[in-house]
Parts: structure tokens; C-alpha cells; sequence
């Protein structure tokens, strides 16, 4: 399996610093790929989490850099769980990726913690993306401008009486 | 349906509400090369559940009243159903507060106009009877019994108006909990929510479009500014100013959307109400010197665990107000339970497994019940400045809370069943999934470990807490600081015990009682203006 699929192109990667890189591979393993969630939405889920990057609490935000570059460097200098080989994380695929990111869930301490707040914030931004919400079969807007139109219709009714 | 009422660019009457007296800070910030300077008889800072009825309460005994909020203005037809574009705008550090501890506990506080009640699920009730009468008898804090409170209770509905759900407003899920927390046996009661005619759009955490929510955006603030109050938006106080023991005003930043400075203010006010939310008041506190021996400990946090059923059939889960019942009849045990819609990405983080094994549960969403249970706790949390010079908050989950928890966790999955779930997800890293209702006992049986224990919560207080002594609390009885005249809290800090429900009634009855003393304070010595240097 390639180190990212389906989607990201080799361009991408290489346009991106190792931040991103990185989390890029972690989007790519936390979002499911299959059906109904099929689409590829990595790139935007990317650049949603990053728009929340600015926000985060001020020691989460300073640490994050850190956080990452262990995260990419661990399977080089820490035990790996079972069935990882010794590589970086970008390098990895995607079911290794996804074992060193549950060990890290489960680890307790500051990596959980990343790892937790990741995963949080990728799916909040995977789940919320136009096509996920389409293969769910919501249209929260749509909703939100027919009942508006409805409140107001009822309210001038009451109002008119 | 045809009201004889032209169609044509019809809205609901809150987007039509006027904000005069507005100045943003960022408007300002580039044109100042030293600090703006403003005048008033009092400040009060946030502009929240406390903060918003105490401004428009002050200028209606006549005070010339300036309201600061952190946050910027979004209107009624500036909200959206995004929301990541919401919590960006909207919540404190976009949403990504932590309280830490084992296990940290995700945090949400708004960070706007009108405070947390803009993204609030709009749930309104009376601080309970046991609990005044712990704060009555217990505590000594006169004049908060049941009786006392009524007053300010009228008072704060005629604010908020609650009303119950109309029915077909509510969606599936919440209606087969409701109908299986019945057949339990449980008495739901439905919610009291403060909204005029809902719509069950269930977008209450990202700003009510429709109008239906009757936050302090479309209620207290225009009224307080039409009266002549004036707001500054995307002003945040960063210290107290005092003269001696007298405080003198407020010196702040104005900030941008990710709370960088943009330019430096100054109030000179003889009265100053902190209103900024329980993790506020205490870093403002600590970082203007004024530590008493309990500001910011006392904090209490309400934590919520939450389990999801798995249906056969479809709930559409996306339809239906946010909460329409709780069940009361564990309060005494310290147990809170409601079902609640919840849009498929804030869900998603409490989802197990990752990839596919969590695609799989999720593309179910269509099928999931959601049910939480808040717990009255009595661990230990502080508020304290963390490295940054911002407030850090801790807590620590006493044993009770988590045996409570435990058994809140243990009543959601048993009511969800009876909804009839197939299998319920639980809040356990290490028990994440219960196959039926046979297997309820493991949740019994699992060790009282906080480790793997996913919880969040959008209520926290207590941490200026009102006492009749110091060592108590750094507020006395109605809501001053201690040590220094002039200066008061009305946000949810001030509050002396956890309330075991949704708070924010509570929040506004005692900043409506505690305001008539600072009035009366402020008129006794003659205030009409005058103001000390600092
Ligand atoms: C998602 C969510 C759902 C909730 N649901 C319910 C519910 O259904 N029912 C209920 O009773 N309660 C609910 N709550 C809780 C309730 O809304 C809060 O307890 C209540 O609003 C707190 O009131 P407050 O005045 O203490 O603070 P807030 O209402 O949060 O207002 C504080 C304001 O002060 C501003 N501020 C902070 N620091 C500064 C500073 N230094 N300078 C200037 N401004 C500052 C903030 O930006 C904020 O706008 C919910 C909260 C959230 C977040
Ligand atoms: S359920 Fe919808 S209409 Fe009702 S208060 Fe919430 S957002 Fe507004």
C-alpha cells in the first residue's frame, strides 16, 4: 500500500514542510476511506485542522511542533507495536500508521493527549466536509433556511392576527 | 400555508434588531498610538449570562455603563451551520479548551457578544431546592434560600423565557429515550428551554439562525444599549487598576480573532463587575496582585460521559431539537440524564477505533441515540495562571465522582437498550462497546479508574466563589472581592457549590440579586461619575 492514498500527489508532499507532512499521514490514517466515505478529502481536512492550529491554547500550540517530529521520528528511536517495522511515520503505510497512532491513544500521558486532540479535531473536520455530510444524507443549511423562512412565517401570522 | 403576509424577504424579528453604542476594537486599534482612554460609572467585563442582564440592570438604576467583551459581534443572521466556522468565530480557543487532570476533560466557553448563552443548548431551570438550601443553611449565605430566590428566579425568566419543546420538534432519538426512560419508570420531564418557538434545527451550539434562542445577543444587550449603555467588542481586560484599596478601572488589549494584541486600552470606572466566565475572573485576579487565599480553587466542572446507541432502524439522528427531556429523578444521587442531538463531527471524536473500524460506526450516524449524564462532582479544581500569564485550569475526579459516573454511565446504556439499541457505545477505553443488554453488569465490574474515561463539559464554577468567609472564598455573600471596594464578580465563579443542572438561571438570578447591592453601594457614596486616577 502506498505511504498515502488514495489522493495526496507526490507534488503536494513535496510542497508541504514537515509539519504538515506529517500531519497529512495522520489525516490519512485517522479519516476512513471507504464507502460511503469514498472521496478523497485529506488536502481539505488538512487545511481545516491547520485553520484551527492558531487557536489552540498556548501551550498545546508551542508543543505541537515537538509532538509531531516524535511522532514522525518514534518508529526510528522507540518500540514499535506489533507489526510496525522501523521506518519513519510518513513512510509508513497506512495500517502501521494506524497502530502507532492507537498505541499513542492508548498510552496515557502528553502523547494520548496529542493524539486525542488530533484525532478530534481531523474528524470534526473530515465529518463536517460537504461530501461526508452528502453521504450521510444531511443538509443542515437547507434545514436552517427552511426554518427560518418557517419561524418567520409563523411569528407574522401570530403578529397579523 | 399561506399567512396573508408577504413573503418577500420575510425574517424572523431578532434579525432585525438594532446594536447602537457599538465600537469594535479592531476598528480602533490601528489609529491609536497610546492606549484609548474611556470613562464610566461602572465596567463590566463579558458580556455573558452574568455580565449582560448586570449592564443593562446598571443603566437602568442610571449608571453610565461601558460593557467590554473579548469577543466580536455576530448577529442572528451572521450565524451559520458550520461548525468549524462557528466554534473559529465564536468559541474561546475555537473550541479546543482542556481542563487537565486524569483524565483531561474536553472544555467549551463562548468567546462573543452575549458570552457562552450565544452557543448554549438554551436549557433553563431554577438552581435546585436541596441546593439553596445547602448554600442557606450549610453555608450561611443569607438570602439565598428558596424563598429569597424566588424574586430573583421571576426575574431572570422574564429574561429568558422558557418554554417547553413543541412536539414536533423533537427528533427520534430523543422521543424513544423519553419513551424508554417513561416505561423505567424515571419521570422525564420536558426541558426548559429559553427560546420563543423553536424550530428543532438543533444548530443551538453555533448561534440559533432562526431567532428561536433568547440569548443575551437578542435580549439584555440591544435592551441595554438602546438604554444607553455602550459596548466595546474585541476588547480584552488583561488586569484590574486600583487606587489603595479602592479600584480605579481596567487596563486591557485589543484583540483579533486569535487574541493577538492589536492596540491597549484604559477604563476608569468606580465600579468594576467581572462577568468573564468562571476561568476568567481568577487569572484577572492573580494577575493584578489581588490573591485572596481561595481565588480560583473551589472550581467544580459538572463532568458529562456520554454513551451512543446503535439502532436497526434509522433515527435520522440530524433531525430534532438539541434536548427536549431530561430525568431529574437521580439528581439527589447527583445524577443529571438527557438524550441530545449531536451533528456527526463533534460525535465523531468520542467514536472508538480509527480508519474504517471508525467510518463503519459512523456511517451508522443515522442510527445513533446519544445520551449523557452530568455529574454533581465534588473533586478538586483550581484555576491558576499557567506559564503564559493566561488561566490554566486542573481537577482532579474525587472517588465519588467516579463511582458516579460509573452509575450514570450504567442508567444511559440501560435506557438506550430499553430505546432499543442493539449495542450501546461507552465512554471506556477499555470497555468501549457493550453487544446487549445481558453485558451491562461489566460496567460494574470495571475497575473505578479515571484512566480511558472520555469526558467533556461545558459547565464549570466556583472559582471566586461567594462566602461568608475568606477562607472560603475570595467573594463575600454578594459577590464582592474582598479587600477592595468597588470591585465585584456576577459570572458563573461566584457560584458556591456545584448545582447539579444546567447553570445558567442560576447565573443570571444571582447577578440580578447581587447588582442591587453594588447599586446601592455605588449610590451611597455618592457615585455619579467621579472617577480616581490610577
Ligand atoms: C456549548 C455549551 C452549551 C451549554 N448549554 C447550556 C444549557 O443548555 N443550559 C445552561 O444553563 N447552561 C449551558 N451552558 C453553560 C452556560 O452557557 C454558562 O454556564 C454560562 O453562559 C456562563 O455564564 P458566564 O457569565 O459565567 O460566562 P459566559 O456566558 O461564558 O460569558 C463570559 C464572557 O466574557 C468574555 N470574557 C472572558 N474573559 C474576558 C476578558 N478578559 N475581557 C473581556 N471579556 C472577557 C467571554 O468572551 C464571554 O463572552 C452551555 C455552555 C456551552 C459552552
Ligand atoms: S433547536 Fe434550532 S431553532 Fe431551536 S434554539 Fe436550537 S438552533 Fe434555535
Amino acid at each position: 500500500m502506498a505511504a498515502y492514498s488514495p489522493g495526496v500527489s507526490w507534488r503536494d508532499r513535496r510542497n508541504h514542510g514537515l509539519n504538515d507532512r506529517v500531519l497529512l499521514a495522520v489525516i490519512d490514517a485517522l479519516c476512513p476511506h471507504e464507502e460511503p466515505f469514498d472521496f478523497d478529502a485529506t488536502s481539505d481536512v488538512l487545511g481545516e485542522l491547520k485553520s484551527f492550529l492558531p487557536f489552540l491554547p498556548g501551550a498545546l500550540r508551542l508543543g505541537l511542533p515537538a509532538g509531531l517530529a516524535l511522532l514522525e521520528f518514534s518508529g526510528l528511536l522507540l518500540p514499535q507495536p506489533r507489526g510496525s517495522g522501523r521506518q519513519r511515520f510518513t513512510r509508513a503505510d497506512r495500517d502501521s500508521r494506524r497502530r502507532t497512532l492507537e498505541a499513542w491513544l492508548h498510552g496515557g500521558g502528553i502523547r494520548e493527549a496529542m493524539v486525542a486532540g488530533l484525532k478530534a479535531l481531523s474528524l470534526l473536520c473530515f465529518y463536517q466536509h460537504p461530501s461526508a455530510q452528502a453521504s450521510l444524507g444531511i443538509d443542515w443549511q437547507a434545514r436552517a433556511d427552511k426554518l427560518t423562512l418557517e419561524r418567520a412565517r409563523l411569528l407574522a401570522a401570530v403578529a397579523s392576527q | 400555508m399561506s399567512t396573508g403576509v408577504s413573503e418577500q424577504n420575510l425574517l424572523p424579528p431578532e434579525y432585525s434588531l438594532a446594536y447602537p453604542n457599538v465600537e469594535s476594537g479592531l476598528d480602533l486599534a490601528p489609529r491609536l498610538s497610546s492606549p484609548r482612554v474611556y470613562h464610566a460609572d461602572a465596567v463590566v467585563v463579558g458580556s455573558g449570562a452574568g455580565g449582560a442582564p448586570v449592564a443593562a440592570r446598571l443603566r437602568d438604576a442610571g449608571l453610565d455603563v461601558l460593557l467590554l467583551e473579548e469577543g466580536g459581534l455576530y448577529r442572528t443572521a451572521d450565524f451559520v451551520t458550520d461548525p468549524l466556522e462557528s466554534a473559529r468565530r465564536m468559541y474561546r480557543d475555537a473550541g479546543t479548551s482542556l481542563i487537565l487532570g486524569q483524565p483531561p476533560i474536553t472544555f467549551a466557553e463562548g468567546r462573543c457578544v452575549g458570552g457562552s448563552t450565544v452557543i448554549n443548548g438554551g436549557m433553563s431551570w431554577r438552581t435546585p431546592g436541596r441546593v439553596l438550601q445547602h448554600w442557606d443553611r450549610k453555608l450561611g449565605l443569607d438570602g439565598c434560600d428558596e424563598k429569597s430566590m424566588q424574586g430573583w428566579f421571576e426575574q431572570a425568566e422574564r429574561i429568558l423565557t422558557p418554554e417547553t419543546q413543541h412536539p414536533e420538534t423533537i427528533g427520534k432519538p430523543l422521543a424513544l429515550f423519553a419513551d424508554a426512560a417513561r416505561r423505567k419508570g424515571w419521570d422525564p420531564v420536558d426541558n426548559q428551554r429559553n427560546m420563543h418557538r423553536c424550530m428543532g434545527l438543533n444548530n443551538c451550539a453555533f448561534g440559533c439562525p432562526t431567532g428561536a434562542k433568547r440569548s443575551m445577543l437578542v435580549t439584555e444587550i440591544p435592551r441595554a444599549l438602546a438604554a444607553g449603555a455602550k459596548l466595546v467588542t474585541n476588547a480584552r481586560v488583561d488586569r484590574v487598576l486600583k487606587h489603595r484599596r479602592r479600584v480605579a478601572g481596567v487596563a486591557g488589549s485589543f484583540v483579533d480573532l486569535h487574541g493577538r494584541r492589536q492596540g491597549r486600552f484604559e477604563v476608569r470606572a468606580r465600579l468594576v463587575v467581572l462577568a468573564a466566565g468562571a476561568r476568567n475572573p481568577p487569572g484577572l485576579l492573580l494577575r493584578s496582585r489581588l490573591r485572596g487565599p481561595m481565588t480560583g480553587r473551589g472550581l467544580h466542572v459538572h463532568p458529562n460521559a456520554k454513551v451512543v446507541g446503535l439502532f436497526d432502524q434509522p433515527l435520522d439522528s440530524w433531525v430534532g431539537t438539541h434536548q427536549a427531556h431530561q430525568v431529574h429523578r437521580f439528581m439527589d444521587e447527583g445524577i443529571l440524564m438527557a438524550a441530545a442531538g449531536v451533528p456527526p463531527g463533534i460525535l465523531a471524536a468520542g467514536i472508538p477505533g480509527l480508519g474504517e473500524e471508525h467510518g463503519r460506526l459512523m456511517a451508522r450516524y443515522n442510527h445513533m441515540l446519544t445520551a449523557g449524564c452530568l455529574v454533581e462532582d465534588s473533586g478538586q479544581g483550581r484555576v491558576r495562571l499557567g506559564p503564559d500569564r493566561r488561566p490554566l485550569m486542573t481537577f482532579k475526579l474525587s472517588s465519588r465522582d467516579l463511582e458516579v459516573l460509573h452509575r450514570g454511565v450504567r442508567l444511559l446504556a440501560e435506557g438506550v437498550f430499553e430505546a432499543g439499541a442493539e449495542r450501546v457505545l461507552l465512554p471506556f477505553a477499555d470497555l468501549p462497546l457493550l453487544e446487549s443488554a445481558d453485558e451491562l453488569e461489566k460496567i460494574d465490574q470495571r475497575p473505578r479508574s479515571p484512566q480511558g474515561l472520555e469526558l467533556m463539559t461545558v459547565h464549570i464554577m466556583g472559582s471566586c466563589r461567594m462566602a461568608v468567609e475568606e477562607r472560603h472564598g475570595p467573594c463575600d455573600p454578594w459577590g464582592r472581592v474582598r479587600g477592595i471596594e468597588g470591585l465585584a464578580v456576577a459570572d458563573a465563579s461566584v457560584i458556591p457549590s456545584p448545582v447539579g443542572l444546567n447553570p445558567m438561571q442560576s447565573i443570571v438570578a444571582l447577578a440580578l440579586r447581587n447588582c442591587e447591592r453594588w447599586i446601592e453601594g455605588f449610590k451611597r457614596q455618592g457615585g455619579n461619575g467621579a472617577v480616581h486616577p490610577s
